[in-house]
């Protein structure tokens, strides 16, 4: 019988689809959005939840806090299609290559441990059209490289960095209290309240009007999506206290 | 079935973790069993390479409600696209502007070689074609799994939701409606 082939062509663009789709959640489209809807939400209204690179600019030393150290100079590269920034020799010290990536045409991007952003058409240009990540080092690692479509195009300021966590403090009634980092929360998390007093929220209040006990519960990302747009338009606040836990200094809201 | 199969639930699992090298592994070792699958279906080889590149994407989206048979998910996505295939346009729909916006090979698909595809096929299963579109979606089903891919009746039951039983009574009647369609169709 006359053999009909699947178009090779199209089943690599599929197959690279595919991929795209399983692969890192940041990778993909969705995930992206709603995580920048969340987080819009979280910093409206004046209420800033501090992470660790909020507090890496030195501004706020806060227990807890990443301190990212650039070293050296930052590579600036312009290009299209796949492509590999040499940044030089590797600076004493280093950890990892902190990445910048703006999107100029709409594709999918991909670091070198996979992980990459995918830019619509409406992303380019605007606050979704870019990441902010950094890759640890491989041994001997002496470049970065973007994977893309032939004619996708992109930029990128790539930079060695070192990176340390910091201990989160104990205060006296013994709870933690510091940013978010990758060990988890502390007891006691670092906010700025509506009235701009640096302060921190009990993480079993920011739980419970943040989402995060609601989404414990979601089986779907269609499920967090609906919850998400029953909430739209409502505010929640919880109170801000000193790092005693016990000093009311002003009010964090959650805005949805 | 074969032996590559038996590692499929780990490969299945690894997918179902974000790993995109495990799920383009079972794309690569199921696309052309699908694909010939559904050519029986559709009318012509663009409209089964939109089919069964659904049936893979809606692998992924539907992952968490996909049922493996004989440790394999290639059953699921033989069902899968047989649905899509009795409508393509509405199956596809979901996936209509990425498959627009997707490459595809310059070469017109040879309509030469689509009109002696047919050809050969009116003799051999264009009868079939037809008796197969006659039957329910859980019917047809049951003659592809059972009959055409050789799976057991009580594994494929669990996948159409049927008990055992039904599933035994429905391939029963079903074959004999084709048998019925096909002697009908005979000279």
């Amino acid at each position: 019988m006359t053999q009909i082939d699947f178009d090779p062509v199209f089943s690599a663009a599929i197959r690279n689809e595919l991929d795209a789709r399983v692969s890192a959640p940041i990778a993909t489209v969705p995930f992206w959005r709603r995580h920048l809807r969340l987080g819009a939400g979280i910093f409206a209204g004046a209420s800033i939840l501090i992470g660790g690179a909020a507090a890496a600019t030195g501004l706020l030393p806060l227990p807890g806090a990443e301190e990212v150290t650039e070293l050296g100079a930052s590579v600036i590269e312009t290009a299209t299609g796949t492509e590999t920034v040499q940044l030089g020799a590797v600076p004493d010290g280093a950890t990892g290559i902190r990445v910048s990536l703006t999107c100029l045409t709409p594709g999918l991007f991909t670091f070198d441990d996979g992980a990459g952003i995918r830019c619509a058409r409406d992303d380019v240009g605007g606050r979704s059209g870019g990441v902010i990540y950094t890759l640890d080092l491989a041994p001997e690692q002496q470049s970065v490289t973007i994977t893309t479509a032939p004619e996708s195009s992109w930029t990128v300021t790539a930079a060695y960095v070192s990176e340390r966590t910091t201990e989160w403090a104990v205060n006296a009634t013994g709870e933690t209290y510091g940013v978010l980092n990758e060990s988890g929360q502390p007891d006691l998390i670092a906010v700025v309240a509506t009235n701009g007093n640096n302060g921190y929220v009990h993480s079993a209040d920011l739980a419970r009007v943040d989402g995060s006990e609601q989404a414990a519960t979601f089986t779907s990302p269609e499920q967090a999506l609906e919850w998400q747009d029953s909430m739209a338009g409502e505010a929640v606040s919880v109170p801000v206290y000193e790092s005693d836990g016990e000093t009311r200094i002003g009010e964090f809201t959650v805005q949805y | 079935m074969d032996t590559d199969v038996v590692n499929e639930v780990e490969v299945w699992a690894r997918a179902c973790a974000n790993d995109g090298r495990a799920f383009t592994a079972l794309f690569d070792t199921h696309r052309d069993r699908v694909f010939r699958h559904v050519l029986r279906l559709v009318d012509n080889p663009h409209d089964a390479e939109e089919v069964t590149s659904t049936s893979f994407l809606e692998l992924w989206r539907r992952r968490a409600s996909v049922v493996l048979v004989s440790e394999s998910v290639l059953p699921w996505l033989l069902v899968t696209a047989g649905h899509i295939a009795r409508n393509v346009s509405r199956g596809t729909r979901r996936y209509r502007a990425l498959f627009d916006s997707l490459p595809r090979a310059e070469t017109v698909a040879d309509a030469e070689q689509i009109a002696v595809a047919h050809i050969e096929e009116d003799e051999s299963v264009g009868c079939l074609k037809a008796a197969m579109k006659m039957l329910k979606p859980a019917d047809a089903s049951l003659i592809v799994l059972v009959v055409l891919q050789g799976y057991a009746v009580a594994e494929v039951a669990t996948l159409l939701g049927l008990s055992d039983g039904a599933a035994r009574t429905r391939l029963h009647r079903a074959k004999g409606k084709i048998r019925e369609e096909l002697a009908e169709a005979r000279p």
